[in-house]
């Protein structure tokens, strides 16, 4: 099997797939309520490449699902593999930027998880943004504090943006160097093992009312017999279908203003089943965002 | 040339049949010559000497079949030639003309490239860690295990994500934090590993064994606890035959049902037969294989099997530990094939007759909760198979999880 990266921005041409087969922006086109940008880079993944073919395999995979919610797809990030990682993180902050500014809600398709600083920060307009992070790992790593971030301390760096409230961390498992369930006083672990035994109204506990959310997935904490498809897999995982359930309440009950999803390798996924996965699940939390209304 | 091997003696040459023809080793290789020195090796068991060029000279006198006597008659290769000849043959260089194999096990060990989670390099003596690991590079005797000789290394360059670390105060070692557990695991516990068994292809599973045996022998001497990276289900035979020879052992099998094309020499140690083989030995009271719907051979005396939905039913945790309950010591080999491989067709939430690793999680507590776990394997792991990095890293989980499962007691 031969992978190309055909996704293309929206200046682009416009042979490859679109989310859902949502219409591709162009110029002067009318703005949607949910927008799609796809940054299709693993620079921040010292482990594993592959995750930037991630928004591809996703685009692929959700073509089986139509749904009702209106949409646009911007394409990709452009110059992913001509410049720098700071530099890529910034074009992409630019890009979700452009999104937020015309009152839509951006879902972005990664490429490991250290993009989804880029997502947070465009939503700085937010006074007080919470985050829901599934994943298997804390990625609360020391961060030198330079302009630079990888995938394990991308959390830690979100966690000082000013505009960042509460976070709750949902899927943590498995054999680490130390407990990393107590890194931020802004941080609540909500380990797999509680997430598959915890009531699933219980995720909205730490989420207050009116304020708005950011949706971060890291396909990892999907357990990986189920999701192979990634980088840094660790046993014991939650079922996609959790993640749905709990992801989809929360979009229902809450103002979610923003949604990626990171870390699908297609080049290490078995028949599909990580991005199929993970185009699941944007199908089934999609529909709950449009709802609200823009910048409450 | 001759003072570079001994003052000469004419006519003294020293050794041993003069007469017997011998041959350069086929499998003698150069890896570095210069006008003092040749480094060679032999191909097959990484043997390597560096010697002086003058006897490398001599040695290669012996490319074609020739008697030490002829080659030594006009002495001028000097006295201590014979006797350098002779431990040329002792090191497996030089052969009989009409050797039909060529010799191979004069080695114990192979070094890993990378040892286990960056632990410290064992030596061949008696460890003083808690934790020795070896490698058995083997996997002849489960056709569905093809591939798991390549196991040891993989694992081993997976397991640089979870490095063994030692505090720089007091030189203990750290250990890890099992996250599902909210336990610190390990901690103060010391691992070494001792690389891999020599393995010469095409030799007898017996030969291979005994060298097992031996490594574990010398290694485990002092009271280290072994841990062994197949390799198949079949390397737990010399682990187990080495410990009960030290104090009686049960056997726990954690593994999905052994399945076998075609009847198995009742002298081979296979999935299959290793029930029988590990019973017959006088130190093992028990063998219990977990994870199985039936077995082979159902009538064994000393043989219980419970399959996982029989654990995973109400009195199932019950149900083991009455197997266990006179059976103080145990040996542990876990196959990783007693979980569900990754990207298969359940949807992960229908009953399976795979353990889930969140079962075989809690079942290896409850093992090392109830008995003390002398020894340990892990098995069926194929580096080759699809999703390597899910297997790899779920089998390193399970394997610290065991490790402390043995000794966080």
């Amino acid at each position: 099997m031969e992978w190309r990266n055909e996704a293309t921005t929206s200046s682009g041409d416009d042979t490859s797939q679109s989310l859902f087969g949502w219409p591709r922006a162009e110029e002067g086109s009318p703005r949607a309520r949910i927008e799609v940008i796809g940054v299709p880079s693993d620079c921040g993944n010292g482990g594993a490449s592959g995750a930037r073919f991630g928004p591809e395999a996703i685009r692929r995979a959700s073509q089986s699902f139509r749904l009702e919610v209106a949409g646009v797809d911007r394409g990709d990030v452009e110059g992913v593999h001509g410049h720098d990682w700071a530099e890529v993180l910034v074009s992409a902050q630019h890009e979700i930027e452009r999104i937020v500014e015309g009152d839509a809600i951006p879902i972005v398709l990664g490429g490991d998880h250290s993009i989804s600083y880029a997502a947070v920060a465009a939503l700085r307009r937010h006074p007080t943004l919470n985050i829901v992070w599934f994943d298997a790992h804390t990625d609360f790593c020391a961060w030198s504090g330079g302009r630079w971030h990888d995938h394990k301390q991308v959390l830690r760096r979100i966690a000082g943006l000013g505009h960042v409230g509460r976070i709750l961390q949902i899927g943590h498992r498995g054999i680490t160097y130390f407990d990393e369930s107590a890194r931020s006083n802004k941080m609540t672990v909500m380990s797999a093992n509680a997430a598959r035994s915890a009531p699933l109204e219980s995720v909205l506990e730490p989420l207050p009312e009116g304020e708005p959310v950011y949706i971060s997935v890291d396909v990892d904490a999907i357990d990986p017999r189920l999701a192979p498809g990634t980088g840094h897999p660790v046993p014991g995982g939650v079922s996609g279908e959790l993640i749905e359930q709990m992801a989809s309440l929360i979009a229902s009950r809450r103002r979610v203003v923003g949604l990626d999803v990171m870390e699908v390798n297609p080049l290490l996924d078995h028949r599909d089943t990580t991005s199929a996965l993970a185009a699941r699940m944007l199908a089934a939390v999609a529909p709950h965002l449009a709802p609200f209304p823009p910048s409450e | 040339m001759a003072d570079a091997l001994s003052p000469t003696i004419p006519g003294e040459a020293a050794g041993g049949a003069h007469d017997e023809r011998l041959v350069v080793s086929p499998a003698m290789q150069v890896e570095a010559l210069d006008a003092r020195f040749a480094t060679i090796y032999l191909q097959l068991d990484g043997t390597r000497i560096r010697i002086p060029i003058a006897l490398h000279r001599l040695l290669l006198e012996f490319e074609t079949p020739r008697s030490v006597s002829v080659v030594l008659g006009d002495g001028r290769y000097g006295a201590k030639a014979g006797a350098a000849l002779e431990s040329l043959r002792a090191k497996g260089f030089l052969v009989r003309e009409d050797a039909t194999a060529i010799a191979t096990n004069r080695r114990l060990l192979t070094d890993a490239p990378v040892r286990i989670f960056d632990a410290p390099a064992q030596k061949l003596e008696p460890s003083r860690s808690d934790f020795v690991v070896l490698g058995v590079a083997y996997d002849l005797s489960d056709r569905s295990a093809a591939g798991a000789r390549e196991a040891p290394a993989a694992l081993r360059e997976s397991s640089l994500q979870i490095l063994y670390g030692v505090d720089r105060h007091d030189g203990k070692p750290l250990g890890w934090y099992d996250s599902d557990r909210r336990r610190p695991i390990l901690r103060g516990a010391t691992i070494s590993d001792c690389g891999d068994v020599f393995v010469a292809r095409g030799e007898e599973q017996a030969a291979l064994f005994a060298r097992v045996e031996e490594v574990l022998g010398k290694v485990t001497g002092a009271g280290s606890l072994p841990v062994l990276l197949g390799g198949d289900a079949a390397i737990t035979y010399p682990a187990i035959r080495c410990l009960q020879g030290r104090q009686s052992i049960a056997v726990i099998r954690i593994a999905a049902d052994a399945r076998s094309r075609g009847a198995v020499h009742p002298s081979f140690v296979s999935p299959v037969t290793l029930p029988a083989h590990a019973l017959s030995l006088p130190g093992v009271t028990r063998y219990v294989h977990l994870g199985a719907v039936g077995s082979a051979a159902p009538d064994l005396a000393g043989l219980a099997v419970l399959s996982a939905p029989e654990l995973r039913e109400a009195g199932g945790e019950e149900a083991l530990a009455r197997c266990l309950a006179d059976c103080p010591r145990v040996y542990v080999s876990m196959d990783i094939r007693a979980l569900a491989p990754p990207g298969g067709r359940d949807d992960g939430v229908a009953p399976s007759a795979h353990f889930e690793y969140t079962e075989l999680h809690r079942l290896l507590g409850q093992i090392g909760a109830q008995c003390q776990i002398v020894g340990m394997d892990l098995v069926g792991c194929t580096p080759m198979a699809r999703c390597w990095g899910v297997t790899s890293m779920t089998a390193l989980h399970v394997l610290l999880t065991a490790m402390s499962a043995a000794k966080d007691r």
